[in-house]
Formats: structure tokens, C-alpha cells, sequence
């Protein structure tokens, strides 16, 4: 197992475990020690360590063309991130605010009538030698930009959230389909034993539209499916261990040596069943990820300047929600998940999905602005911001951006104008979204919106997903249009009939 | 020619062509080769009277008139034709879907242009292709003679069919499987559950020859046969109890149907009742409950609330919506009951199979006057009553869901499958991919969307239909052996598999529809086979043969799916409510919102209404059950006529670890300590419970040591872990 690349913890948290560990269960807070130490020692002393590195996790099986990225986060925002709010600066909604939206059309909008045009609540400023425009929310991300190649021309096939969402991340706006983490894990597999090779890292306070659905193996093999981890629950990977208390260590070894010792009897009775040495391997490998899941997940072993990167230098507790949206709170939530991002990506997890905001809550949890851009793109605005550029520059600093991918994205845009007072409504025909890292070419903007940001500058070439997954699956190796799966009479594809690469974006 | 040779010949041939294209060049090769161009990257959108721009591609005078920009092509000036301008630069205009063509490609056309744009006499080029109705599939169904095979193995005609193709191979069938394996067999096959001990040892004792025959009838009158074998039927209807989507909204009302299957199971209703009640049971049995529980088979899959309810009438988002809506219900019925992929002709004709957009949209023309929605049911004397979620055309409005009153709403053949671009409207039909029966309905009343699906219904299940008797023969095989004679239940078309044994298939579709159409005699037929009873070992010498066994030398070893694992856990645990129907329990806690929320940790596996068969909890869309989906549980968002058998990590944790399973141990090893005062006695008994046999003493002495070490309930957990009892062999 590759050692991790710090073990420092901070001092005093060695003497005083804060609340939220206590909380946690025993064998999460201390690596779990219980049944993963020595299952360990036993493994290692059967040699099944050894034996087992052909592991049952699938290992790499489709490359197409020498890869320029081997990872891939993805950072999906849930509710529709407002393109002209945060990185698509439009001054003529500076110039028209106020004035009747008409863009010589008939606008069809969800839930509101077009009305005037609307600027945006923030301020924006140059950044980076590209000289790209950010809201300030977002401003922080201006250390990246040079690294950042933005496409404002996206357009979804649903002006709904669940099939848009169902869009952005399996490419159908159908649900039953693998999420394309799923798709990366079925062509490419796993690069280590210990871990799911897609790893799904929710919102804190819940799922966004369609929940676990999103990263559903749907028909591909379910050891595809996001593996969710919630890293501020008191049991972060479900089932990895037996509730507090169930077994002793010992009682946990003995029956893995039990179980392992009766299974291989049955199969010795029945040669040539290769399933059956799966499911005995099956163990070996739970086991490991029983060593290895809790020790990727303890953020106490960061060192103090890396947390405080992420913004979570406050303290490194998860807080309830409060009653207010507020940054500091989203910067922990947000934080938090893009610090475990980088953690697991390290540990060789091929992609990690990172969620901000939650279907649920009044008062919102989630970028669906319909009522005050400003209350919730502010806070979950720089939130993203302090998060996404730590996760970046972390990656960089640590030599991975090269052949990691960090990808952002969301379901839709939001209109131009008004919806009542303060808010936008849904724009399915514009949006952003961004790439860095692996391959991709930075400091470069591909695709632009028109004046207001309603439509593609070019209404005959919006950019799709399916360009996006493209490009995404070529970085990695794969040619999209041969990365298929047989299912109901149609070879299925991430990018069903469609995609292009977008080699105006590639380094 | 398997299809990887086919298409490592067309690589060859692609080759072959790009480099005579750099040979001096020959006019008929300059036009073969932008022929195939045309064809392969642009024909697509540019062909007939539908094409997109106005301009069609298919013949050289179409080329020559060209569309809305004018000609496409001026013959003898490249520079000056629009063709060549839109495929050519850094970012090409055309075409708009996929890679822009390469440069060779873009060469070829270019050349093909200066030269004149030499075209063969007459040519049309298409991206239609041949239709081949001889395909296997489409024939009219045989009732083949059994093979003249002599031999004492075979039971019943279904041996002679495959030991024929073994005997082919010089393949040697496997001797029958002893008793306990074969009770084993037959309980999880037939009713999803383990046998007791005391059934296991009645019936290895049993010295009558008809036991055997007895068993399987036994299991076939049992209620449990209708919840296992109906559970194979709602994966093929993709049957779920909430919305899916976004807001996934709890469907209250959708048991009533789960219910119907399990019961026409049960009561074994001949197939093409079942079938015309899924489809039209209110047209057909006006005035029955089932008659309208049975068509939530045509509602049962997902429904984009926010789409139907929120989105207002006449906008493109709620004519988005109705088609996938129907779609899906297109999509699901041809599947279930045909095998064929007709939703492939959503977009264009069916690339492989003789299915049209006309045809594909007609089958939408027969849905489109119901909706998904309560329906009231039953009531008149004797007939239970309430409401279920089925096809509706009458129900109270909810938003912007309006129900059609009965007039179908009108539906158009949509260019691309894209709903801006409506052309034609389409008429209700079936399809006609059967050269032995027309997919035209004439005489149909207009307006009355009921006829529309008691004329498909009709169609379904005429004799003369062949799909549609082969279909579930097929799937039944295919629940008994793990792999069916077809290993793509829901294709038969080209890009399907072909079956193993054709004339086996046809003779069980002929008797099977000549017989009574009786589900329960095909399963006798089957289970007391020579070919069903055998052993399951391997043998090396078959295995260099047919490593697959796919001409079945053995039986295949299974894995418990999701429900029996779940099942066999409570029932071996001594804590399996059998009460069947009735709504459905959680193993969630569930808590309303804006979108509710499924919460599975708040589960409490003591709760004694989740200690009901799996067929009975409550299937949630957006949030499926992460125990039962990581034993490769149907997606009931997606149409499953074959599970993934996977074998993971995973799998592993959740059997190790889920308080389900935990708690289930510790009841498991409550029951089984009345069995004496030892370990090793008490281990005996779970032994035979869980695996119907005695362990060895070999298997006995580590498990006791283990349990007086740490504990009963750990001994009985791991008897949970192991491999003998989550496989069947």
C-alpha cells in the first residue's frame, strides 16, 4: 500500500479528540484498528496479501490511445449555478438592467415570464494572465484560471432539474443509466485494491434530484456504481464495519479464518468455478478496504496549512446546519468534501464525484436561485471558490493536476432576467461549464454565450455532455464511440449517438 | 460471419479503398468513395423528403438541385461547391453530429468533386437498410420433431433436443444431481426459498419413484411460486413503488398490481390472457378488478412528476416529457411481450430490424389516449375494490396533467426524434416486421384510445405472432438455467443473440401456445427434465468443449439474487412472515419533503412488517435499497429481462456487517440453541438449515470452536458469509 504523503497531526488533537470524533464510531476514529489491523496480520501471515494481486476490483482493460489523464474529479453543482453570476461576465446586463428582456423571441421559461433584465448582484474583476472575468464569490478561483479551460456555450436537453441532472451526469435525460464514473470504472477499472474505483461524495445535508441515481451503475455491473462516502457521518462507507461492539478483534479475525477456511472447502469440492475464488477473494479485498478507507478519510492527518487551504482551519469538526445560509458553514461543508476529493484520488481512486447543494430545504441548500441570487450564490459561491481553487492548486503542488482531471459542472444555466425580485429562473439554453488539469489546455474560454448569456453566441453549435464525456473519456485514453456495453438490443454509449472531442480545449 | 470478422473485414476494406483512393484515380472509384462518405457521415440527416436543409444527398440530381443554400455541388469546382465548403476548415459546419471527417475524407470529397462528381447510373444511395424479414425470430413458429436419439438419459422430449447438440459436439450429459441438491434446486428455483430440514429429509427418504414429480407440483401450488416467479415478470415491467426523478414521490397505489402478477401466477391464467389483460384488461374483461389492476403494467415504470405536473400545456418541455413518457411505455410493452427493440426507431428507422419511425410512432398512437395516474377498480358484487395506479384516461386533474377523457391526443412522426421538428401524424398500428401478419389496424373507430390497445393486445397474441410465444418461453428457460435459449431475452432482433437451440425453442413456443398456454405445465415440462436434473460439477473434458456450457452438459450453480439472499436470511433465521399481498413495508426510514427522503440507516431490522418476502417492500426509484442493490437487484428505473450475477467487496461488507444481517444472526442463533447443549449440536442444525445437508465434522469442529470462543450469533453470522449458502448448485 503506498504510504500516505502526510501523517502529521495537528497537536492538539492528539490529547483532546474533538466532539465529532467522539461521536464517531471506535472503528472509524482510529484506522480501523478493530477488525483491519488484524485482519492484516493474518492476512499477511496466510501470504493471501501476496496472493491476491490480481485483485477482483477490475483492472484496465480499454485504452485506445496513449492517455494524458488517469483521474477525474467532478464537481457537480445541484439546483443550476448561474453562468452570469460566477463566470460568464455579461456587461450588457449591466447596461440593460432594468430593461425588458427581449431577446426577439418567444422566451418558454419553468416556472415565470420573462421580464426585464437583471445584473448581477456582484462585482467582477480580471484574473490570471488570461485576463478571465470572475464574480467575487468566485474570485478565488483567479489563482487557477491560467489552468482553466471554460466552455460557455453548454446546453441541456431538459429544462427540469432531475432529467437535466440525469443529463449532465449519464448523458440521458432518462434515469437508468451508469453514471460517467461508472463508465470510466467499467473501461478502465481500478488503480488499487483497496478502494472503489468511483467514489460519490454527496452534500452533507442530502442527495440532489434523482439522489443515488446520478452515479447508478444502471445496467452496467453493479461493482461500477458510485461507492458513496459521507464523510461526516458517523458510519462515512455503509457497511464497511460491524456496528460498535458486535466482535472483538479477535472474535473478527477468527471468522474471517473460519469463513475463509469452509469457503475454500466448498470450492475444493467444486474445481473450475472461478466464482467461487472471487467471493472467497471478495473478503481479502473487503478487508483491505477496511484497513485503508478510515485512514484516507481522517482529515487529522493533514497538516495545519493544507486545512486551512480548504478553509477548514476554523476547526475540523462538521457543524449542524444553521437556520441561515452562510459562507462560513458552506466553505466547511464544501471544503471538507474537496479535501477527501483530493485524499482518495491519491489513494488511486480513478473519479470522485463531489456534490454541492441538496434537492431539500427551505430555506434553500442549493444553487435553484429563484428567489435571491445573491442569499444563496453568495455563500455557496465562495464556498466553491475556496474550495475548488485549494483542490487545484493541492493537486498541482503535489504534481497531479497533470493527469488528473478536475471537471465542473451543473445541470443548467439561469435566465438573464428577472424572476421576481431577486432571482433567475431556469436556463436550460446557456450555461458554463469548466475543465482543468490532465490534458486540458488552461487559460483558454471554448464556446461563448450571446450579450445576455440566454443562448450559445452561435445558436447552431451549442456544446453538449456528450462533447464534455468525449472529451473527458479521450483524455483518458478512451475513444467514446468505442467504449460500449450491449444492453436491450443497443450498444450503449456515455455519449449515446452524439459527442465530439473538443480538441480547442485540449494542451 | 461472426461480427468481428465482419467488421475486421470492412477494417480491411476501408483500408484497401484509402489507398487505391491515392492511385491515379478512376472516376467510378472517386464516386464509390465519396458514395460511401455520403453515406456513412451525412445521409443520416440529407436523405428523402425529410431531409434536414432542404437538401438530400442520396442521388446525384438531388446533389445537383441541392437544398435551402442552394446546390450542394458544382460539378468540375470544388472551391465553388457549398459540400465542400461545410465539411472543410478547422471547424467544419458539417456534419453537425460526431467528429468532423478527416482529412483523407475530406480529400476524397474534394477530389470526387473536381473531377466531376462522377456518379453511377441511376444510383440512390440509403441509409435504409434491407430489411430481412426471414430473420429467425420473424418465421412463422414450427413444432419441430424431437430428434431420434436413443438413450436412457432422457426424461422428456426437451433431452432429446439437447442431447442431440450434444452428441453433435461429442459432449457427454452430466449424471442427475442426488437429492439434496435437487430439493434445494427446485425451492429456490420455484419459490425463492430454502427447504427445512425436515422437507430435505422427507424427501431423500421418499422412496416413491413419482416423488420428485410430486415435489415439483408441490411447489408449483404454492403460493410462494406466484412471489418468485412474479418478482422475474415486475423486473421486465420495471416495476417501482415511487415516481423516480426528482421530488421521487411515493406511489401508493401501485401494489395492487405487484399483487395481479403474483396472482394470475398463481392461478395460472393462460398467457394470452395475461398479456391482453396488461394491455387492455378493461376493454377485454370490462367489469373485472384485474381488468384494470393488470394495466399498471403499461404505468409501472417511472413518471417525471415535474414534467407532467409543473410544465405547463402547449410548451416543448411537456411535449418533451409525453413523448419519453410514452416512449417508455412503447418501449416496455414490445419489449415484454415481442422481444423487439422497437424504441430504437425513435429517432430514425430501426438501423437492424424491420421496424419504422412510422411504425414506432403508431405503437405510440395506441398509448396516447392514457396517462399514469389512480384509477378506481372492482366493486360490483363479489369483487374486491379500491384503487390502483394503472393506465388511466379519466381522473381527477392534478396541475398541468390533464387527462385525455378517452380522445387520444394526437401523435406525429417527429424527424430525429426531436420535438421541434413534428412531421406527419402518426396512425395507431403494430408493427410490421411480420410478413405473416399485418401491423396495419383497419377499421378502427376514431378517437377511441381503448380500441387502439385492444387491437395491439389482439395482435400480441394471435397464433400466428411468433415473438410473442418464444418470448416467454425463452424467459421462463432462461429463470430455470440462468442463461435462456435466446441470452438476450429482450432482443431477437439482429443485434441479438441467436439461439442455441432454435428447434428446441419452437417446439416449447408451439406446445406451449397449442397446450393451454399453461406457465405452470412448461415448468413441470422443464424441471423434470433429464437436462434440468443434472449435476451442476464441472468436467474437464466438457470444459474444453463448451467452457461455457452453453449447450448445457451440466446444470448451472447460481447465486442467490438480491430477494432470495434476503429471503433465505429470514427464513433460515426462523423469522419469515409468510403473509402475502397487501401494501408494501420499508426498510427505510421516510420522512415527506419537498422531495421525501428514504433514509435506509434508520432501518430497524426487528421490525416485524419488513419480515415479509422482498417481492413485498416498498421498491424506491431514486434511492433504491443499498443491501439489495448490491446483490445486482433490478434497476426499476430501467427494463431488466437479465440481472447482472456479480460477485464483489461489497457484497462481502454488506453480508459481514448491515445490521439486517447482524440482527438476523443473532435470531438465527436464538433458534437453533434448543438443539443441545453444545456448540457443535447447535451448528449442526443452523448447518442444515441454511445449506440443507449435515456439515462435516471437518466443517463442524472449527465452526464450534469458533462459536464457544466468541459466541453463538458470530458462528451463525458466518454461516450467513458462506459461499455454499448464497450459491445453489
Amino acid at each position: 500500500m503506498p504510504s500516505l504523503p502526510n501523517t502529521r497531526r495537528r497537536p492538539t488533537r492528539s490529547d483532546a479528540p474533538p466532539p465529532y470524533h467522539a461521536r464517531r464510531d471506535f472503528l472509524w476514529s482510529f484506522g480501523g484498528g478493530l477488525g483491519g489491523v488484524a485482519l492484516a496480520s493474518l492476512l499477511h501471515n496466510d501470504g493471501l496479501l501476496a496472493a491476491s494481486a490480481p485483485a477482483g476490483w477490475r483492472r484496465s482493460v480499454v485504452v485506445h490511445h496513449p492517455p494524458r489523464a488517469a483521474r477525474v474529479v467532478q464537481l457537480f453543482m445541484s439546483g443550476a449555478a448561474s453562468q452570469c453570476d460566477l463566470f460568464d461576465y455579461k456587461p450588457a446586463l449591466e447596461q440593460q438592467h432594468g430593461l425588458k428582456f427581449d431577446p426577439g423571441e418567444a422566451v418558454e421559461l419553468f416556472q415565470s415570464s420573462p421580464d426585464k433584465v437583471m445584473r448581477s448582484p456582484f462585482a467582477w474583476r480580471r484574473h490570471g494572465q488570461c485576463g478571465k472575468w470572475l464574480s467575487e464569490p468566485v474570485a478565488p478561483l483567479g489563482a487557477c484560471v491560467d489552468d482553466i479551460a471554460f466552455i460557455h456555450s453548454m446546453a441541456s436537453k431538459s429544462n427540469v432539474h432531475g432529467p437535466a441532472t440525469f443529463m449532465q451526469a449519464t448523458g440521458f435525460i432518462l434515469p437508468g443509466f451508469p453514471g460517467a464514473g461508472a463508465w470510466v470504472s467499467y473501461g478502465l477499472g481500478s488503480m488499487n485494491d483497496d478502494l472503489p474505483a468511483f467514489v460519490v461524495l454527496p452534500d452533507p445535508r442530502g442527495f440532489a434530484p434523482n439522489g443515488p441515481k446520478n452515479w447508478a451503475s444502471g445496467f452496467l455491473p453493479a461493482e461500477h456504481q458510485g461507492t458513496m462516502i459521507q464523510p461526516n457521518s458517523s458510519r462515512p462507507i455503509a457497511d464497511l464495519f460491524p456496528p460498535d461492539g458486535y466482535v472483538t478483534p479477535g472474535g473478527e479475525r477468527d471468522a474471517v479464518a473460519v469463513l475463509a477456511e469452509l469457503n475454500r472447502r466448498h470450492a475444493l469440492a467444486r474445481e473450475g468455478d472461478s466464482r467461487l475464488e472471487a467471493r472467497i477473494r471478495s473478503y481479502e479485498l473487503a478487508a483491505r478496504m477496511q484497513l485503508s478507507a478510515p485512514a484516507v478519510l481522517d482529515l487529522r492527518r493533514e497538516p495545519e496549512h493544507i486545512l486551512r487551504m480548504y478553509g477548514l482551519d476554523r476547526d475540523n469538526t462538521i457543524t449542524a446546519p444553521t437556520g441561515e445560509i452562510n459562507t462560513a458553514q458552506e466553505i466547511e461543508y464544501f471544503g471538507r468534501n474537496c479535501l477527501t476529493a483530493r485524499r482518495l484520488l491519491e489513494q488511486g481512486v480513478r473519479f470522485v464525484q463531489v456534490w454541492s447543494g441538496a434537492d431539500n430545504g427551505f430555506p434553500r441548500r442549493n444553487w435553484d436561485s429563484h428567489e435571491d441570487v445573491q442569499r444563496d450564490h453568495g455563500p455557496l459561491g465562495r464556498a466553491l471558490g475556496v474550495g475548488a481553487a485549494a483542490l487545484i492548486i493541492d493537486l498541482k503542488q503535489r504534481g497531479m493536476l497533470d493527469d488528473t482531471i478536475v471537471l465542473w459542472t451543473t445541470e443548467f444555466g439561469r435566465m438573464p432576467c428577472n424572476q421576481g425580485a431577486a432571482g433567475r429562473d431556469h436556463n436550460p439554453f446557456v450555461f458554463t461549464n469548466w475543465l482543468a488539469g490532465g490534458g486540458v489546455k488552461g487559460g483558454v474560454t471554448y464556446g461563448e454565450s450571446d450579450e445576455w448569456s440566454y443562448k450559445p453566441l452561435d445558436r447552431s453549435q451549442p456544446t453538449y455532455c456528450y462533447d464534455v464525456h468525449a472529451t473527458l473519456l479521450h483524455l483518458l485514453g478512451i475513444d467514446h464511440e468505442r467504449l460500449t456495453y450491449r444492453h436491450d438490443g443497443i450498444d450503449r454509449r456515455l455519449t449515446d449517438v452524439h459527442g465530439r472531442v473538443l480538441r480547442e480545449i485540449l494542451a | 460471419m461472426s461480427r468481428s470478422l465482419k467488421v475486421a473485414v470492412r477494417a480491411v476494406a476501408v483500408m484497401l479503398s484509402a489507398m487505391f483512393a491515392r492511385s491515379p484515380a478512376a472516376a467510378d472509384e472517386l464516386a464509390e468513395r465519396a458514395a460511401a462518405i455520403l453515406q456513412a457521415r451525412c445521409l443520416e440527416c440529407h436523405e428523402g423528403a425529410q431531409a434536414e436543409g432542404g437538401l438530400s444527398l442520396a442521388t446525384r440530381e438531388a446533389l445537383l438541385k441541392g437544398g435551402d443554400s442552394g446546390p450542394a455541388v458544382v460539378p468540375g469546382d470544388a472551391e465553388a461547391s457549398l459540400l465542400v465548403e461545410y465539411i472543410s476548415g478547422t471547424d467544419p459546419r458539417m456534419p453537425q453530429e460526431g467528429e468532423p471527417l478527416g482529412s483523407t475524407e475530406t480529400e476524397a470529397i474534394r477530389s470526387w468533386v473536381a473531377a466531376g462528381a462522377p456518379w453511377p447510373e441511376g444510383r440512390e444511395l440509403s441509409t435504409r437498410l434491407q430489411y430481412d424479414y426471414r430473420w429467425w425470430s420473424l418465421r412463422p413458429l414450427t413444432l419441430p420433431e424431437p430428434p431420434a436419439v436413443e438413450s436412457a438419459w432422457i426424461r422428456t422430449p426437451i433431452d432429446a433436443f439437447i442431447l442431440a447438440r450434444l452428441n453433435e459436439r461429442g459432449l457427454v450429459p452430466s449424471p442427475e444431481a442426488d437429492r439434496r441438491t435437487l430439493i434445494r434446486r427446485l425451492y429456490f428455483d420455484l419459490a425463492g426459498l430454502p427447504p427445512t430440514p425436515e422437507e430435505v429429509a422427507a424427501f431423500v427418504a421418499d422412496a416413491d419413484p413419482r416423488a420428485y414429480d410430486a415435489l415439483v407440483d408441490r411447489l408449483l401450488a404454492s403460493p410462494h411460486y406466484g412471489e418468485r416467479w412474479g418478482r422475474h415478470w415486475l423486473d421486465v415491467a420495471h416495476y417501482g413503488d415511487t415516481h423516480g426523478y426528482d421530488k421521487d414521490k411515493v406511489r401508493p397505489n401501485s401494489w395492487p398490481y405487484r399483487d395481479y402478477v403474483i396472482r394470475a401466477l398463481n392461478e395460472d391464467r393462460p398467457y394470452a390472457r395475461f398479456v391482453q389483460e396488461q394491455i387492455a384488461g378493461d376493454v377485454f374483461y370490462p367489469g373485472t378488478a384485474d381488468g384494470v389492476i393488470a394495466t399498471g403494467f403499461l404505468v409501472a415504470g417511472p413518471f417525471d412528476y415535474v414534467g407532467q405536473i409543473e410544465v405547463a400545456e402547449g410548451t416543448l418541455q411537456k411535449a418533451i416529457t409525453r413523448n419519453l413518457d410514452r416512449d417508455d411505455v412503447v418501449a416496455t410493452t414490445l419489449g415484454a411481450f415481442n422481444s423487439m427493440t422497437v424504441h430504437c426507431a425513435r429517432c430514425h428507422d430501426h438501423k437492424f430490424d424491420p421496424i419504422t419511425q412510422q411504425d414506432y410512432y403508431g405503437l405510440q398512437a395506441v398509448f396516447a389516449g392514457i396517462d399514469r395516474a389512480d384509477r378506481p377498480y372492482g366493486g360490483r358484487l363479489g369483487q374486491p375494490s379500491g384503487v390502483v395506479f394503472a393506465a388511466a384516461s379519466d381522473f381527477t386533474p392534478e396541475g398541468a396533467f390533464t387527462p385525455t377523457k378517452g380522445k387520444p391526443r394526437a401523435v406525429r412522426v417527429l424527424k430525429r426524434g426531436n420535438e421541434k421538428d413534428p412531421g406527419d401524424e402518426a396512425l395507431p398500428r403494430a408493427c410490421g416486421y411480420l410478413p405473416h401478419l399485418a401491423g396495419r389496424f383497419d377499421d378502427l373507430p376514431p378517437d377511441d384510445e381503448a380500441a387502439r390497445r385492444a387491437a395491439l393486445a389482439h395482435w400480441i397474441v394471435d397464433r400466428r405472432n411468433p415473438l410473442t410465444w418464444r418470448s416467454i418461453v425463452n424467459r421462463v428457460w432462461q429463470h430455470h438455467f440462468g442463461r435462456g435459449i435466446v441470452d438476450t431475452p429482450n432482443d431477437f432482433g439482429r443485434m441479438g443473440a441467436l439461439p442455441t437451440h432454435p428447434e428446441l425453442l419452437d417446439w416449447l413456443a408451439s406446445t406451449f401456445r397449442d397446450g393451454g398456454q399453461s406457465l405452470k405445465k412448461l415448468h413441470r415440462l422443464i424441471c423434470t427434465s433429464a437436462v434440468y436434473r443434472q449435476s451442476s460439477a464441472g468436467v474437464t473434458a466438457s470444459e474444453a468443449l463448451d467452457a461455457d456450457n452453453r449447450l448445457l452438459w451440466r446444470m448451472n450453480r447460481r447465486r442467490l439474487d438480491a430477494e432470495c439472499v434476503r429471503d433465505a436470511v429470514l427464513a433460515v433465521a426462523g423469522k419469515l412472515d409468510p403473509t402475502p399481498g397487501g401494501p408494501p413495508f420499508r426498510t427505510f426510514g421516510f420522512k415527506d419533503d419537498h422531495s421525501p427522503h428514504y433514509n435506509y440507516d434508520q432501518y430497524d431490522p426487528d421490525d416485524p412488517a419488513t419480515h415479509r418476502r422482498s417481492v413485498y417492500r416498498m421498491i424506491v426509484r431514486s434511492v433504491p435499497d443499498p443491501f439489495m442493490t448490491t446483490f445486482d437487484c433490478a434497476d426499476s428505473s430501467a427494463v431488466v429481462p437479465k440481472r447482472n450475477e456479480t460477485v464483489t467487496p461489497l457484497q462481502a461488507l454488506a453480508l459481514m456487517n448491515n445490521p439486517f444481517m447482524l440482527r438476523m444472526a443473532e435470531h438465527f442463533a436464538a433458534r437453533v440453541e434448543p438443539a443441545g447443549p453444545s456448540s457443535a449440536q447447535r451448528l449442526a442444525a443452523a448447518w442444515r438449515l441454511a445449506c440443507g445437508r449435515d456439515p462435516s465434522a471437518e466443517e463442524l469442529a472449527p465452526l464450534a470452536a469458533y462459536a464457544d470462543k466468541h459466541g453463538l450469533p458470530a458462528a451463525c453470522r458466518v454461516i450467513f458469509n458462506l459461499n455454499e449458502f448464497v450459491f445453489v448448485d
